[in-house]
């Protein structure tokens, strides 16, 4: 990893938080209505709560060894091999979140625009930005996040306000949905919402201000929280949650409603805008999340030659489900095979913990301080 | 050398790609379907699909509106099991491609409402092209005989329906229903749908030469709602044109047609559903029998629906609260007074109060369909869903116990204070 | 070059080790090696004979060679000079009449008589004493006046240029309606006296290379030596000096644009080339560096963002709110040159439910007619759009506007009426056209034209998803490539809010602060509220104290 590469903190916060908000336009708020029915938003609410509470050990390992992301960390604490088997962990994780919204969102692509366009064409441009960027380094990439991200959040807002006439709240009960306590379970074992913020512990070394990197993961969690919360508030309020149970991509339903007087009418195409751009960045940081994380677990000092097998391997995996409603249902709670998303919080959670919890333990059996 | 190479490589690419395009279609491949329409086919379980296809050169350019005698659209009709078959069969002898893109207009025809949609409602929402801001209308007849209006202002269809519909806010006689809202209704368990009804009209222009007027009343005529308002004769005397008309809107239950309400009780149905806006209304005036006096009713509040859950039986008590704009008064009592504004609002609010109680009846007794949306306020009582779904509402809307309170207030009376009196 | 260094290359992106950056970390270089120059002779005919070889005299009739003797000295002398490039008078003035009719008589005492002559003899207002035979050669290619005298081996190189020239003029290519209305020239001195003229500050400095090892061409670095960041300055200095002696030939500025930049292949400007005066002193009074160059009437302003290619020379000379109307319109107009044929290509074959159905069928009923697909249409459209436009530049001036017509017009009425294109195309052609004049640099124009064409190939790909793509990579690129090491996209993309001046330009008396991405010596412009007339009565009279602490 060049030592040239600092990044601002506008530009880190902005990346996070476009990469952890990104699955606002796959099926996450049918996914979320089909637990929690009209009471979806509460689960989101209550998992970025426990988010924030688990980002609590990932920001603690990063104030007490500065410097160093998460894998060195790793390394760092717990020797040789759990070191390199939490690495290779983290770079599954990332591997697979990758391909997977690679599939979701090139699915979304075809069937909101292009829908005779075979799918590996869509997949291969996207990565050809993936891979561009990657050799760019994050340092780019974090820029034009924060350059566009304003402009995405306007047009969210725009997406927002044009959909206000058609909400009515009263989709939005009966209140608790499938009862409290269903409410909480769901909230906590499903606490695999907001893995993404894990890419902090990647670039944490390249944050210019060492002391904001506290200030930017709460605030990106927190933002993106306010933005998960208020899409599925959005969507179920506009179509009553039975329906949204059954949609594929609801916000591409909710573009579709955007209408003002006889000419402005069925412009969701120009929404596609919107979400290029949000996918482009999501993917683009979770795929350096997986370069560098491969890297880093073989201590390869040049990430740049990984680039395209990493990329060829993204897109082979994303090729993996069958057909389109079995690639959306893997990220769907209530179908069976949801192994993935409790392996999403393991290893998005699960590993800050584990560490935090053995540099404690070595603390205090006064183990050698290898700072 | 390498430069060669990867210039060979990107030509390749080029021409495997430019190959493609796989989704770019030329304008004028398009066969742009301006109105759909929906009857039971002869076997009772396939559709008969009618499309109303532009043809662009009569309808766009510099020629559009000279050729107006000759129809800027043209219709297709095929049978079929199903509505996307349908497609396949009519592009057998429409040389364009049939595609539903700047389509707005659905009609459903009577006999396939009544039949049951239930079939035909995941053929509307899964198809992409199909979008939710379609309107949906029932027609009297068979859909393919009311797709062959043509329309005297405007040279397509589709835009007469479009701009007929958009004045439902100004008489709320009938409703103006999207594919969303039928679904949002349709899978919530808590309200019916409804939807506007459409029939075949003779146009009048005038009185007849020979016959005397015929039975036919304005449209203000009565204060009383009768089912049959005007306008709905049958014969047709092939010199006179064809025109569509709204005679009210057809009530849902679950997915099938059960009945339909004429236009003042979709003008209550849309009170109480918060559609309604305005419109012009008459009544008897009550100090001078024989005379009528018109005002305009405005929707200002939303209506406020109170429900107290008893024993076995809901009870709902609805509160309205409008606003009137005196418009005209036949007697020359002066109704602008303050004392007898009060007192006319209360006349004006008793017959509203009359009218929404009757219809309210009609929905419960006769057609056992909520549309009115109380099962909504039901909802909202409820903590959880599951509790919500065990009680299984529309079943206990026929026992309800519903009253109504109306509260207008007389407003504006126009320019003028007394009415003139003739000396 | 095989295969596996030609992959490795393709995968050093970005990875470039250390590159030069504004910051603050020291940063050595090699030295340039500049050859050692050659003595002069102290015998007169040896330098005679050194000179005529190194001009090819006789055959080289441009050349003229007057020897004479200097009577107060009692020594030959010559002098050397190119016929046309030096100013006859002022060379009889200044050093044939002194030295040979006017000159007292003096004791020769021994001193080196260019000393003498140089302090007493000469009176020539500019005048160079050099040992170094590259000096003299120099000189004479500059228009002076070389006096050798025998016994010294110093040269004078004697300043007499005079030739014809071009007037100071209006600029061709960037006219204002409110500003100043001079241009640069060609002549090397004219231009920097313009911009001295507008910079009247005494720490304006002006350091002078020769470029090319056969052209000489003259090039001045200019810069405010206690504004401008001297690793800038270094820098600049620096890449100018290690071209210098490479090369042989260096035209333009244009030319030296290229050698120059940090990234050449990109289709990005990262430098501006201005033709006003008034434009380049306003950057060398912010910070940068100005490259001026002989027989080059484009000066050049270093570094260069993203938003300066957005600005142009009037946005400070009108009112606030009308200039900010300019930029606005501007921005828009960027946008429609680069996007508006790719836009309309991707919603008539991707995304036709966009347009409203009237527009449709009456674009269908005239498209009916066409036997081109929309793509080629635009195509051929664009590349005779092209055509007309580069024939204008060419035209002779006579029949220019007759072309004019001949080819907007007629070419555009006559292709409708063939139904070789239809007539909503003309519209969008015609408003593209239009708005990419709107951009104020042609460098810009450039790269906005050639854009514009990926983005239709791109569009008819894949709709606006195509044209997304291409956005994408292009704002990577952008973000990416730097000026001299200042990122591109300042003050925009490493969010700086000091700099109050991007797209929209603050009020005058708000901008406090020099652009700080240049990192200058000096970051106060002005102060907190010049405006002070405008302050209330009461603390002008006790604040005039405070004013001046501030």
């Amino acid at each position: 990893m060049s030592s040239e590469e600092k990044i601002g903190y506008f530009e880190v916060l902005s990346l996070l938080i476009i990469t952890i908000s990104a699955k606002i336009f796959l099926s996450f708020p049918r996914n979320m209505a089909l637990l929690g029915d009209a009471a979806g938003w509460i689960i989101v609410f209550l998992s970025g709560i426990y988010s924030l509470v688990g980002y609590f050990f990932l920001s603690a390992l990063l104030r007490k060894y500065p410097g160093k992301n998460i894998i060195q960390i790793a390394h760092q604490v717990s020797g040789g091999i759990c070191g390199k088997l939490i690495g290779v962990a983290l770079f599954l994780f990332f591997l697979a979140i990758t391909s997977l919204y690679l599939r979701q969102f090139a699915e979304s692509f075809i069937l909101a625009i292009l829908p005779r366009t075979p799918i590996s064409v869509i997949s291969i441009l996207f990565l050809i930005l993936l891979v561009y960027a990657t050799l760019l380094g994050v340092e780019t990439l974090s820029r034009v996040a924060w350059l566009l991200g304003p402009y995405l959040l306007t047009t969210l807002i725009i997406i927002f306000s044009f959909s206000l006439p058609q909400m009515t709240f009263e989709h939005l009960v009966p209140v608790l949905g499938p009862g409290p306590i269903p409410l909480l379970k769901y909230s906590f074992t499903h606490l695999s919402l907001f893995p993404e913020i894990i890419l902090l512990g990647i670039i944490a070394p390249l944050i210019r201000n060492r002391e904001k990197i506290n200030r930017i993961g709460l605030y990106s969690l927190g933002v993106a929280a306010v933005i998960n919360t208020g899409v599925i508030i959005l969507t179920t309020a506009v179509f009553n949650y039975v329906e949204t149970q059954k949609m594929i991509f609801p916000v591409f339903q909710l573009t579709r409603l955007v209408a003002y007087g006889e000419f402005i009418q069925r412009v969701e195409s120009v929404f596609v805008f919107l979400w290029f751009f949000w996918a482009g960045i999501q993917l683009s940081g979770l795929f350096y999340g997986a370069v560098t994380s491969f890297a880093q677990t073989f201590r390869i000092k040049n990430y740049r030659p990984l680039t395209l097998p990493i990329a060829v391997l993204v897109f082979t995996i994303s090729l993996i489900p069958a057909s389109m409603t079995e690639a959306v249902e893997l990220n769907d709670y209530t179908a069976s095979p949801s192994l993935i998303n409790n392996y999403y919080s393991i290893a998005a959670f699960g590993i800050p913990l584990l560490l935090w919890l053995i540099a404690i333990a070595k603390k205090h059996l006064g183990g050698v301080t290898n700072d | 050398m390498i430069r060669r190479v990867i210039l060979i490589c990107l030509l390749i690419m080029i021409t495997i790609l430019a190959n493609g395009c796989w989704d770019r279609r030329e304008l004028e491949s398009l066969g742009l379907v301006q109105a759909l329409g929906l009857d039971l086919g002869p076997d009772q379980k396939g559709v008969t699909v009618t499309t109303m296809i532009a043809i662009p050169s009569r309808l766009g350019g510099e020629q559009g509106g000279g050729a107006g005698d000759k129809p800027g659209v043209f219709l297709v009709s095929m049978d079929a099991p199903s509505i996307y078959e349908a497609f396949n069969l009519i592009n057998t002898t429409v040389n364009r491609e049939i595609t539903l893109i700047q389509n707005r207009v659905l009609i459903i025809g009577e006999e396939l409402a009544r039949h049951g949609v239930e079939r035909w409602i995941d053929n509307l929402i899964r198809y992409r092209e199909m979008r939710r801001t379609l309107l949906i209308f029932v027609c009297k007849g068979k859909a393919a005989k009311i797709l062959r209006v043509q329309p005297q202002l405007e040279n397509k269809p589709s835009e007469y329906v479009n701009a007929l519909v958009a004045l439902s806010r100004r008489t709320g006689m009938y409703p103006s229903v999207t594919l969303n809202d039928f679904l949002k209704n349709y899978e919530a368990f808590a309200q019916e749908n409804y939807l506007p009804l459409l029939d075949k009209y003779l146009r009048k222009e005038g009185p007849e030469p020979e016959t005397g007027p015929a039975e036919n009343q304005p449209q203000s005529g009565g204060g009383v709602s009768k089912s049959g308002a005007g306008g709905t004769s049958q014969e047709k005397d092939p010199q006179k044109k064809d025109d569509l008309r709204f005679i009210g809107s057809a009530i849902f239950k679950k997915d099938r047609m059960v009945g339909s309400f004429d236009v003042y009780e979709t003008q209550i149905l849309l009170l109480l559903n918060d559609e309604f806006k305005e419109a012009m209304l008459t009544i008897e005036d009550p100090l001078k029998k024989g005379n009528y006096v018109v005002f305009k009713l405005l929707a200002t509040a939303p209506v406020k629906i109170e429900y107290q859950r008893q024993k076995k039986v809901d009870q709902f008590k609805v509160h309205l609260k409008l606003e009137a704009d005196l418009l005209s008064i036949q007697s020359q009592i002066d109704y602008t007074q303050p004392k007898l504004e009060e007192f006319l609002g209360r006349v004006i609010a008793g017959e509203l109060k009359n009218r929404v109680e009757k219809a309210i009846k009609k929905a419960q007794q006769e057609y056992n369909s909520d549309v009115f949306g109380f099962g909504k306020k039901v909802r909202s009582t409820f903590i959880t869903s599951g509790d919500y779904e065990k009680y299984l509402w529309p079943d206990k809307f026929k026992d309800a116990r519903i009253n109504a309170e109306v509260k207008i207030d007389l407003r504006r009376v126009g320019v003028q204070f007394e009415p003139p009196e003739s000396r | 070059m095989n295969f596996w260094s030609g992959l490795k290359k393709m995968f050093r992106f970005g990875a470039r080790g250390r590159q030069f950056s504004l910051g603050n970390e020291s940063w050595e270089r090699p030295g340039t090696n500049q050859p050692k120059p050659e003595p002069l002779y102290k015998d007169l005919a040896k330098n005679q004979e050194l000179l005529e070889k190194i001009f090819e005299l006789p055959a080289n009739q441009d050349i003229v060679v007057r020897d004479f003797l200097v009577p107060s000295l009692n020594r030959k002398a010559l002098i050397i000079y190119i016929d046309g490039l030096s100013d006859r008078i002022t060379q009889s003035f200044a050093v044939l009449q002194p030295l040979m009719v006017l000159g007292p008589v003096e004791a020769n005492g021994g001193k080196d008589p260019i000393a003498i002559a140089y302090e007493k003899l000469v009176p020539g207002h500019q005048i160079q004493k050099t040992s170094y035979l590259k000096d003299v050669v120099d000189g004479i290619l500059d228009g002076s006046s070389v006096l050798l005298i025998d016994g010294s081996d110093q040269a004078l190189v004697i300043e007499t240029k005079g030739w014809e020239h071009r007037g100071v003029d209006r600029p061709n290519n960037e006219p204002v309606v409110r500003g100043p209305q001079e241009a640069f020239v060609e002549s090397f001195r004219a231009n920097t006296a313009s911009v001295r003229r507008y910079v009247k500050d005494p720490k304006l400095v002006t350091e002078i290379f020769r470029v090319g090892k056969r052209s000489r061409t003259l090039v001045a670095v200019m810069y405010v030596k206690d504004i401008a960041n001297p690793k800038l300055v270094e820098e600049v200095k620096y890449r100018i000096q290690s071209i210098a002696e490479a090369v042989d030939f260096i035209p333009e500025t244009g030319t030296l644009e290229e050698y120059l930049e940090d990234h050449p292949k990109s289709l990005i400007p990262q430098m501006l080339s201005t033709e006003r005066p008034d434009r380049l002193s306003a950057y060398i009074r912010e910070g940068h560096v100005g490259v001026v160059m002989a027989n080059s009437p484009f000066s050049l302003a270093i570094p260069a963002t993203f938003t300066i290619f957005v600005h142009s020379a009037e946005d400070y000379y009108l009112r606030w709110p009308f200039s900010n109307f300019l930029r606005y319109l501007r921005v828009i107009a960027i946008f429609i040159s680069l996007m508006l044929p790719a836009a309309y290509i991707a919603v008539i074959n991707y995304h036709q439910e966009m347009i409203p159905t009237d527009l449709l069928l009456a674009m269908t009923a005239a498209r009916e007619m066409v036997p081109f697909p929309a793509i080629a249409e635009i195509l051929f459209m664009e590349f005779a759009f092209e055509l007309i436009r580069e024939a204008g530049v060419r035209i002779p001036s006579i029949i220019g506007p007759t072309i004019g017509i001949v080819g907007a017009l007629i070419l555009g009425q006559a292709a409708v009426a063939a139904f070789v294109v239809s007539p909503l195309l003309i519209i969008i052609i015609a408003i593209t056209a239009l708005a990419s004049f709107v951009v104020p640099n042609y460098n810009a124009s450039f790269s906005i034209r050639i854009l514009r064409f990926l983005f239709i190939i791109l569009a008819g790909f894949l709709g606006f998803f195509g044209i997304a793509f291409g956005i994408f990579l292009l704002v990577l690129h952008t973000v990416t490539i730097t000026s001299f090491g200042v990122p591109f996209m300042t003050p925009i993309v490493p969010y700086q809010p000091r700099n109050k001046d991007r797209v929209i330009r603050p009020r005058v008396y708000d901008q406090k602060y020099r652009p700080m991405f240049l990192r200058p010596l000096d970051w106060i412009r002005q102060e907190k509220n010049p405006r002070r007339w405008d302050q209330p009565q009461s603390t002008i009279e006790k604040g005039k104290d405070n004013q001046n602490e501030q």
